[in-house]
């Protein structure tokens, strides 16, 4: 074989390379086009046409099921499954296991045929899963259909005083656990005072509830009425009551105990601990972690098993308190399932292959054209289900920098008008997020109940020479290159631009800040770091620009938790202040630490806090919520780039009574518990 | 002899020391703890993320001790009671979820390994004695595009090609059928059909080095005298070349099986990862990202104590192999 000359191998070697190059500078593919939800093949209500850059409109009363008024007359009707085991004798009786007055719901589209399972995928053996762990869950209440009420779920209903300090609570005679046991205020009282009082297991109460910074104290009346009482009128207490669940089984989690089993200490050593309230937390335990499928829950499917490869296993609750219109008890489906892969990759390739029943949560829009593409070979509909996340990226300035000549320049308003114009949020649209979302600043989405139009508009339009004239007049000179600005003080006016780098669209999007910035003579370096020690920057106020997704922005995300959008540090103050650290903490410590915020940001703090003791809507409620959107919107403390973007879903044509494409599938709702999935039914 | 092996042993608790520390205060470095990511976590399931729930899980898992107290905790732990620990990702015993996963590890390793070296053995030998022949270029070319196209790119390729002409359910070791079901043939075979995936990508990758190495050491032999000696003695081709000159080829082999041992248990993180297998890899990877602490400091410290163990046995086998070593001490 002849040899090849050195010269020949350098020519050969510079071809390939050339030719490498030319290949991945080829067309970047064409941004998919917004598509109208599919023609349904199932008997389902006609899906909502969307158009994906509207806003989404409040979910109507029919779009979602919901509770009857009427009890039912005749008859319950129960699962196959379940009805074997009545006749071997290891159940009671459908009559004896439901509560005297169970819940009725009636289902979306028709009334579903028992059995199936539903099945969601996760890429991470560890992680949570809103398509099968989150679809269990149970609290004392829930949002209605509109979002506007709350309405009693494990409980029958409450009473709240007139001084809003004292909340009776009526429970459903009957109800009981998984496992047979009633539920009664004995639950209430154990959970009570030997869990939420227990320092052990509670070291530090939630602040929401104690309020006035007394911890609420529990009151029983008789077995299916107790009281929750407050140090101060706490008339948000209602808004708080979907996130209780005031109770635990006492005659399982007793055993694990001190106070009620002096061996509890050996039982935790027996299991690998070495305290007796490892071993309780461990039992506790909820969620993904769960591991004692012995614990009596009050779900609507409970934990069965889990295998080594992360897969969990949960199985239909028989004691489950709710029924359809026709007394049939729910849920329809007898299994939940949770598979998991090890990577996206695997779990997107299941997908397309029609594993799964219902995905959401691990899907991206980038991905959507492969989605539809695949959709007859596996058999299920993809579509766009609008968000209600008000800023895919939104950032602060940090307002209480260390550095004294930029916090002046980050806390004059022109400054923060100038980089908000100077930015081009169509074109961020179009290359980050398809096109898909809306450009806007990070203010609540519009199914608010105080949303005014426009509100999300402020300072939005990108106008490049607007955003050079708001400089030239705060003073901030060219250099003589006339490239970049310089500060008051002479240097060039350089920002260090830390972010985390871990989500693609974040990297993408701060690239193109920078880029627009420039324009208008601000330098920006790009720092892409871990999220941990971004966190842990922003924690010590050390950084410059905080930047995140802006999630946690709802009216039922802000009333059950807290209003972390609207309010200094524009994040959750112990993970990612994103802004004024410092403000917040002359505001949480009277002043006695931290810097004096201005004016405004005390008016606000100020409207937050009463806002938050203003029952649910009251003319007063609407006012100051009005008032703490606008003062955030004129003060532009928080700049946002493109919000409102749908999330891709897919749900197989076999599952009927979900969710369809235009419906609002937002984490700040639920998810697919908003949907109610004990009425999903499965067609075989 | 027993005194190079007793040597050996004793330098093997000091090392394991060292190791066992600079493990765990490497784990420990990055900012922030599993707590944190986990609180990442809390917050985009739109739950309140405080600093009240941050010091109680903290708390609970034991964060907030110094770094010695909770390395002499867990050392203590590993020494008196042979436990490794708690996960917190998982919520259960470090020593349940090594164990439940070794068995396919192990399994999948010995399978690969196997294949490697039944491929590699005789191709090394052919491509030696019929050096430049055309058989001997397809292989060597075979041998490097496995060794130079990446091992997760190959997987992926196989994976869908399973999938697209044999209708192979994507990743995993079972189909979705045979997960639970209890051992039959069906279920063996279906083990086969998915098995081969992982068993071919490894194995292309590692028996080109073995390959060419082998080619080497033996045309250098070959061409020693006391090969040409045998050959004009009359001995027949193949016993001259079997019977010596291969036998002192076959070092390199012997001195891979050092890293036999973590090998064995590590198992191919990236391939695993890619093709979605109930191995120790990726669980690894994993414990890593999240700093879970104890989980992952099990892993590096078993695999550290496996690598200087397999060094010591690759030692022992070699100077038994080879006279030579012994004599040298």
């Amino acid at each position: 074989m002849a040899k090849l000359s050195r010269r020949e191998f350098l020519i050969g070697a510079g071809g390939v390379a050339a030719g490498s190059l030319l290949a991945a500078c080829g067309q970047p593919t064409a941004a998919p086009s917004p598509t109208q939800a599919p023609a349904q093949a199932t008997s389902a209500p006609e899906p909502t046409d969307v158009p994906p850059t509207a806003a989404p409109e409040a979910a109507e009363a029919t779009a979602v099921p919901t509770v009857a008024e009427e009890p039912v007359a005749t008859g319950y009707t129960e699962a196959p499954m379940l009805a074997e085991l009545v006749a071997s004798g290891e159940l009671p009786p459908i009559e004896e296991r439901l509560p005297v007055e169970p819940i009725m719901v009636e289902p979306l589209g028709e009334i579903g045929q028992y059995g199936g399972s539903l099945r969601g995928l996760v890429p991470d053996p560890t992680g949570e899963s809103p398509e099968s762990d989150w679809l269990r869950g149970t609290a004392l209440a829930m949002r209605s259909a509109d979002l506007a009420d709350i309405i009693p779920w494990v409980v029958k209903g409450w009473d709240l005083s007139d001084d809003q300090k004292e909340l009776v609570v009526h429970m459903r005679e009957g109800l009981r656990w998984s496992d047979g046991e009633l539920l009664t205020t004995e639950d209430v009282q154990f959970w009570y005072e030997d869990t939420f009082l227990n320092t052990d297991l509670t070291p530090q109460v939630p602040i929401k509830w104690a309020p006035g910074g007394e911890p609420m104290k529990v009151v029983i009346d008789d077995d299916y009425t107790f009281r929750l009482q407050f140090a101060v009128s706490n008339p948000i207490i209602i808004d708080h009551l979907p996130t209780l669940n005031p109770w635990s089984p006492k005659h399982y989690m007793s055993q694990f105990h001190i106070k009620y089993n002096e061996d509890a200490n050996e039982i935790a050593k027996s299991e690998g601990f070495e305290f007796w309230y490892e071993s309780f937390q461990f039992h506790a335990q909820g969620a993904q972690f769960q591991q004692d499928a012995d614990r009596p829950a009050l779900d609507r499917w409970i934990y069965e098993r889990q295998d080594n490869m992360g897969n969990r296993y949960y199985v239909r609750n028989p004691y489950y308190w709710v029924v359809d219109v026709e007394g049939k008890q729910l849920p329809y489906a007898d299994y939940v399932e949770r598979m998991s892969t090890e990577n996206l990759e695997v779990m997107n390739a299941k997908v397309l292959s029609g594993d799964g029943t219902h995905h959401s949560w691990f899907l991206s829009l980038e991905n959507y054209p492969l989605y539809k593409q695949n959709e007859a070979e596996g058999n299920y509909t993809v579509g766009l289900y609008p968000d209600l996340r008000a800023a895919e990226y939104g950032f602060c300035f940090n307002y209480t920098h260390k550095d004294p000549v930029l916090r002046e320049i980050f806390n004059d308003i022109r400054w923060r008008k100038a980089m908000s114009h100077a930015i081009d949020r169509d074109e961020i649209n179009e290359l980050s997020f398809a096109g898909l979302g809306m450009p806007r600043q990070p203010i609540m989405d519009p199914t608010a109940s105080f949303y005014e139009e426009g509100i999300d508009q402020y300072f939005i339009e990108f106008d490049v020479d607007l955003a050079n004239e708001l400089l030239d007049d705060m003073g901030l000179e060219w250099d003589a290159n006339q490239q970049w600005r310089l500060r008051p003080d002479g240097g060039p006016l350089s920002l260090s631009f830390e972010f985390w780098s871990s989500k693609a669209n974040v990297t993408q999007v701060s690239e193109l800040i920078k880029g627009y910035w420039a324009k208008v003579g601000v330098d920006v370096t790009l720092k892409p770091e871990d999220q941990q020690f971004y966190q842990q920057r922003m924690q010590a106020n050390e950084h410059t620009i905080g930047v995140w997704a802006i999630g946690g922005s709802s009216e039922t995300y802000s009333r059950q938790n807290e209003p972390i959008r609207y309010r200094p540090p524009w994040h959750w103050p112990a993970n990612s202040p994103l802004g004024g650290t410092e403000w917040h903490q002359w505001l949480t410590t009277n002043g006695e630490q931290g810097i004096e915020p201005p004016e405004e940001i005390k008016e606000l703090w100020d409207i937050v806090a009463e806002w938050l003791l203003e029952p649910f809507g009251t003319d007063r409620y609407l006012e100051l919520g009005r008032e703490m959107l606008r003062i955030n919107a004129e003060n532009l403390w928080l700049i946002g780039t493109v919000g409102l973007v749908p999330r891709a879903a897919i749900v197989k044509n076999t599952v009927r009574n979900a969710p369809q494409p235009g419906q609002a599938l937002s984490v700040e709702t639920g998810m697919w518990n908003y949907y109610q999935p004990e009425q999903w039914w499965i067609e075989e | 002899m027993l005194k190079f092996i007793a040597n050996r042993l004793l330098l093997f608790i000091p090392t394991l020391i060292a190791i066992s520390i600079v493990t765990f205060v490497l784990i420990q470095l990055p900012p922030g703890d599993y707590v944190t990511s986990y609180l990442m976590e809390l917050e985009q399931s739109g739950q309140e993320v405080t600093a009240e729930l941050a010091t109680a899980l903290r708390q609970r898992y034991g964060l907030d001790d110094p770094m010695v107290i909770r390395f002499f905790k867990w050392i203590g732990n590993i020494v008196l009671r042979g436990d490794f620990g708690y996960s917190m990702q998982w919520n259960r015993p470090v020593g349940d979820l090594i164990w439940e996963r070794i068995g396919w590890t192990v399994a999948i390793s010995l399978a690969t390994m196997l294949f490697t070296w039944l491929l590699a053995f005789p191709i090394g030998v052919y491509s030696a004695t019929h050096q430049y022949s055309p058989l001997d270029y397809v292989f060597t070319l075979i041998g490097f595009l496995g060794q130079s196209v990446p091992n997760f790119l190959i997987a992926l390729v196989f994976m869908w090609l399973g999938y697209k002409w044999f209708g192979l359910e994507i990743g995993g070791l079972f189909s979705e059928a045979y997960l639970e079901a209890p051992w039959s043939w069906p279920k063996f075979v279906d083990l086969l059909n998915h098995l081969w995936v992982p068993m071919v990508v490894l194995g292309t990758a590692g028996t080109a080095g073995l390959i060419r190495t082998l080619r080497a050491n033996l045309l250098d032999e070959i061409r020693k005298p006391y090969v040409v000696t045998a050959r004009a003695k009359g001995l027949p081709e193949r016993r001259v070349i079997w019977k010596y000159p291969v036998r002192v080829a076959i070092n390199p082999f012997i001195s891979s099986t050092a890293y036999m041992l973590p090998g064995l248990i590590s198992g191919a993180t990236i391939v695993s990862v890619v093709l979605s297998l109930p191995t120790t890899g990726p669980m690894q990877l994993r414990a890593l990202m999240s700093q879970d602490m104890y989980l992952a400091g099990s892993f590096l410290l078993i695999l550290s104590s496996l690598t200087v163990l397999g060094t010591l046995v690759s030692d022992i086998l070699l100077a038994w192999v080879d006279p030579r070593i012994r004599v040298s001490g």
